[in-house]
C-alpha cells in the first residue's frame, strides 16, 4: 500500500513536471506570451498609464476648446468633471473650486487615487486645464483620458492664469 | 449472490459514471484556463500564496496538468493515475481556499476560467469535496 501510493505519487509529479515543460512550450509559441515575470493587474495598469502619459499628446485643434464665460458657468453648476493637471503642490496653492488633481507628471498615482470618481465620469464632460498660454500638461492629460474612453473631454486653454486673471474663485486645499 | 453482482454492476456504473462527469469537467476546465494565461495567474495571484516568480510558472503548468488528467480518468488509461493527480490538485487546491476563508481574502478561484467577479469561496469549497469524495472512490476502484 505504501509503495503503490509512493509509485502513485511519483507518477503524479512526473505529469507535474511533463505538464510544466508542455505549458512553457506552449506559451513560447504565443501570439502574445504570458510573462515570466508576473505583474499584477494594479502594475499593468501603472505601467500602461505611464505609457500613456508619456504617449504624445492630440493636436490642439482636434481637442474642443472651452472659453473662460462657458467655464464659469459650467463650474457654477457642477455641470462637468474640471481636472487640473498640474502638479499638486500648485494644485494645494490654489485651484478651479471642485477641481480634482490628475496631474501629468503623476498621472498613473493620481489616476488610481481618483479612479472610481473618474470612471463615473467616462460619458460626462471633463474640462481639463493647467497653468495656461503655453502648457502642454492639459493636452497630454486629456489626450490621455480620450485614449482610456473618455468620451466629452475638452481643454479650458485659458488655465489657470486666465481663471485667477479674472478674479474668479479659487479652492485651496 | 445475485444482490452482490446487482450492487457490484451499480458501484461500476457510479465509478463509471464518475470518472466521465471529472473527466469531461477538468478538460474543459484545463483548456478555458489554457485559453487565457493572463487571467488564471491574476486568479492564483489573488489567493496571495505563491511568490510572483512561481505565479507564471504555475498559471502555464496546471491547465495543461488538469487536461492530462482529465483524459486519464477519462479513457481510464489508467485511471487510478489520473484520479489520483485530480486528488493531490483538488486537495491541494482546498487547502488555499481553506487558507485564503481563514485570512478573509476576496478570491477569484478561476475553477472554469477567468473572471473579474469574486467566487462564493464555500460553493468552491463545497464542490472540491465533492471532486475529492469522486477522485477517491475512482483511486480505490
Amino acid at each position: 500500500m505504501k509503495i503503490t501510493l509512493i509509485t502513485d505519487l511519483t507518477r503524479v509529479i512526473l505529469l507535474a513536471i511533463a505538464s510544466l515543460v508542455i505549458g512553457l512550450a506552449v506559451n513560447f509559441w504565443r501570439g502574445s506570451p504570458l510573462s515570466f515575470a508576473y505583474h499584477s493587474p494594479e502594475q499593468r495598469l501603472v505601467s500602461d498609464l505611464n505609457q500613456l502619459i508619456t504617449a504624445p499628446a492630440f493636436r490642439l485643434s482636434d481637442l474642443d476648446a472651452v472659453q473662460l464665460d462657458e467655464l464659469k458657468e459650467i463650474v457654477a453648476q457642477h455641470k462637468a468633471l474640471i481636472v487640473d493637471a498640474r502638479t499638486s503642490a500648485f494644485y494645494d496653492s490654489g485651484h478651479i473650486p471642485g477641481a480634482v488633481n490628475l496631474s501629468r507628471a503623476n498621472f498613473a498615482r493620481d489616476y488610481l487615487h481618483l479612479r472610481s470618481r473618474l470612471d463615473e465620469s467616462k460619458s460626462s464632460p471633463v474640462i481639463v486645464y493647467c497653468s495656461g498660454g503655453e502648457c502642454h500638461d492639459s493636452r497630454m492629460v486629456a489626450s490621455a483620458l480620450i485614449t482610456l474612453g473618455f468620451s466629452q473631454v475638452r481643454i479650458f486653454t485659458g488655465g489657470w492664469d486666465a481663471w485667477t486673471a479674472a478674479s474668479e474663485p479659487v479652492e485651496h486645499q | 449472490m445475485m444482490g452482490i453482482t446487482s450492487r457490484s454492476s451499480f458501484w461500476r456504473g457510479a465509478l463509471l459514471l464518475t470518472r466521465l462527469v471529472l473527466g469531461a469537467a477538468f478538460i474543459y476546465a484545463g483548456w478555458i484556463k489554457a485559453l487565457d494565461p493572463v487571467g488564471f495567474a491574476d486568479s492564483v495571484n489573488s489567493f496571495a500564496i505563491l511568490p510572483s516568480i512561481l505565479i507564471s510558472p504555475f498559471a502555464l503548468a496546471m491547465p495543461i496538468f488538469e487536461i492530462f488528467s482529465g483524459i486519464l480518468i477519462l479513457t481510464g488509461i489508467p485511471a487510478r493515475l489520473g484520479a489520483f493527480a485530480l486528488l493531490c490538485l483538488t486537495g491541494v487546491f482546498s487547502i488555499a481556499l481553506v487558507s485564503a476563508i481563514l485570512r478573509g481574502l476576496s478570491v477569484n478561484c478561476g475553477c472554469f476560467g477567468p473572471s473579474a467577479s469574486t467566487t462564493n469561496p464555500w460553493v468552491d469549497l463545497g464542490r472540491d469535496i465533492l471532486i475529492i469524495v469522486g477522485c477517491a472512490a475512482v483511486y480505490r476502484g
